[in-house]
């Protein structure tokens, strides 16, 4: 690894970490961050009856960062992979209808009156199956043809957002339809220290698999066929990692609705950071994509009174700086 | 001619696209130790008859052995460990290094490694050395001229490494100076023991350079023999003739 790998990655951790702590220090309730370190450092011990801090800060707090953290780590990472497996810059996770298929899933545990768990769940095996019916209309004319691949996602895409659409007809315009708008917005406001602990370790483990395909990434990056010849089982290697972030792609829709534009901005941030490289490419993503999501919900935290959605924030933020790094990007591209 | 033991055999190998018969019943040995033309005019089966010789198709009849077993049975890295490949110049979406490019030649070896080993890092090295490129290792691929890309690509299969090194048109894109400096290695590649198949559209500067020369016409091997001899005006008018209709 180069130098310039080695310092960029030790920043990010390093910045994620401070973020992380500055989040944990504003809100509602202000706290310092020396409250914070001695909160951290104390886990271990019985809180004292009342004690503000330690209810804000482990009851609320730092679950959402940490929601916060894995979401945008999640859905960098799965952006990054799906654009260097369609060998395209502007591919992002929902390319093949996971999130979709995962908002339509929600809307439909919304609309059976299934609780924030059912919801979540219905969301996951929403955006799986979403992708699932991509892959298998492909599958049904050529398997091995990238561009049917994406024809066969464009397909799931526009079915799920019909059937959500349907859904939206069909729900109480009172109580349910707030409630899928609510979740198609975007929001941490739901992840519970339990939420997070099912969400951590699958989470890591997409990032460290997806990781460790980063250099047959970068073959593939070079033609189906060059690959084969350099010795990358193209086949395995594509349907393994669409699987992988399709996954952590549905997983986040599941704990925070919709979230767009971090899967297709943060990757290219990270390339201008460490290069093209995916074995860089995919674990700075994942640290800036912590950072990018924290500030934004930061934001949403802060900004008014009543909360903002996140989404709304990262669409807005995302705009921003894809704009500012459009004019670096094209000089990387061949365009 | 002067090739060693056959390490790539095809066998009566057959391939159809649709209704189209690409090859008939192709048969011929590739041997170590020997540098050989695949030449013919556009659609006569070439590319066809190197993705069989690269594993990338298989014959829908015939059978295509490596190193005496199927090619089928063959796994996609152990392959790549035997046969390296030198694609005609094209340009990735990401400016990845040249370093990085030539790195990719190593995949076989370490496909998981987060980063190139002391002995990749060696053949890369020592690839861009042979090619006298190191100069450029640090500069963005997509940047590079077209010679200076078909020397990337060499290299690549440098670092593979293999028995076998299989070029599509090598010479496109290189000037004069550079084509002498690339078949000058190729005859070294050849002398250290290597198989050396390159497809070629310059039949004149072929019958001084290999050794034999394997020429298709209407997906049948309509000649095989000693370069020299046969890349000569009779059999070069006849694979040339304006191709009528084939009869399938």
């Amino acid at each position: 690894m180069n130098l310039r790998a080695r310092v960029v990655g030790c920043l990010c951790v390093v910045g994620l970490l401070v973020l992380a702590l500055l989040s944990a220090c504003i809100g509602r309730f202000p706290l310092q961050p020396g409250q914070v370190l001695h909160a951290l450092l104390t886990v271990g011990h019985v809180p004292a009856q009342g004690d503000m801090v330690h209810t804000v800060l482990f009851g609320a707090r730092l679950p959402r960062i940490g929601g916060a953290m894995c979401v945008g780590a999640a859905l960098s990472v799965a952006g990054a992979a799906y654009q260097a497996v369609f060998r395209n810059p502007l591919v992002s996770p929902g390319l093949l209808g996971v999130l979709a298929g995962a908002g339509m899933g929600a809307a439909l545990g919304i609309v059976w009156g299934m609780g924030h768990a059912g919801v979540a769940a219905l969301s996951f095996l929403g955006g799986l199956a979403a992708v699932a019916f991509g892959v298998g209309v492909a599958q049904m004319f050529d398997a091995t043809s990238m561009l049917m691949l994406i024809f066969g996602g464009l397909i799931s895409s526009a079915l799920f957002t019909a059937l959500l659409s349907l859904l939206k007809y069909v729900a109480d315009p009172q109580n349910q339809l707030p409630d899928i708008v609510f979740w198609l917005l975007g929001s941490l406001t739901q992840v519970t220290p339990q939420a997070l602990v099912v969400l951590v370790g699958p989470v890591v483990m997409g990032i460290v698999l997806l990781s460790a395909c980063g250099r047959m990434l970068d073959g593939l990056a070079m033609g189906d066929e060059e690959a084969r010849t350099l010795g990358i089982p193209v086949m395995a290697l594509r349907y393994g990692v669409i699987g992988g972030a399709t996954v952590l792609a549905a997983m986040t829709v599941a704990v925070a609705g919709m979230i767009g534009w971090v899967g297709l901005v943060v990757p290219h941030v990270a390339r201008l950071l460490v290069g093209p490289c995916n074995m860089r490419v995919l674990p700075v993503s994942a640290c800036v994509g912590a950072m990018f999501l924290l500030v934004c919900d930061d934001l949403a935290r802060t900004l008014s009174a009543e909360e903002i959605p996140v989404g709304l924030i990262a669409d807005l933020l995302g705009v921003v700086v894809f704009v500012a790094v459009l004019p670096l990007l094209r000089r990387g591209w061949r365009a | 001619m002067s090739g060693g033991s056959a390490i790539l055999r095809v066998d009566h190998a057959g391939f159809h696209r649709g209704h189209r018969t690409v090859l008939h019943d192709v048969s011929l040995d590739i041997r170590t130790g020997e540098m050989t033309a695949l030449l013919g005019p556009n659609g006569a089966g070439k590319t066809t008859l190197l993705r069989l010789l690269l594993g990338l198709a298989r014959p829908d009849s015939g059978r295509v052995w490596l190193d005496g077993r199927p090619m089928a049975d063959w796994s996609r890295r152990d392959i790549a460990r035997r046969i390296a490949y030198v694609p005609q110049g094209h340009v990735p979406l990401f400016p990845y290094s040249v370093r990085d490019i030539v790195g990719m030649g190593r995949l076989a070896e370490t496909p998981f490694a987060p980063t190139l080993h002391e002995r990749d890092r060696e053949a890369v090295a020592h690839a861009l050395a042979q090619l006298s490129i190191t100069h450029l290792a640090a500069r963005p691929y997509t940047e590079l001229s077209g010679g200076e890309r078909q020397a990337v690509l060499l290299a690549r299969a440098l670092a593979q490494g293999g028995q076998v090194l299989i070029l599509d048109e090598p010479e496109t894109g290189l000037d004069y100076g550079q084509k002498q400096r690339l078949y000058a290695l190729l005859r070294r590649l050849s002398a250290q023991g290597r198989a050396i198949v390159a497809t070629t559209h310059d039949p004149v500067q072929a019958a001084g350079i290999f050794d034999r020369a394997i020429l298709l016409r209407h997906g049948r091997v309509m000649a095989d023999g000693p370069a020299a001899s046969l890349l000569a005006p009779p059999m070069l008018d006849q694979l040339y003739a304006p191709q009528e209709r084939e009869k399938n």
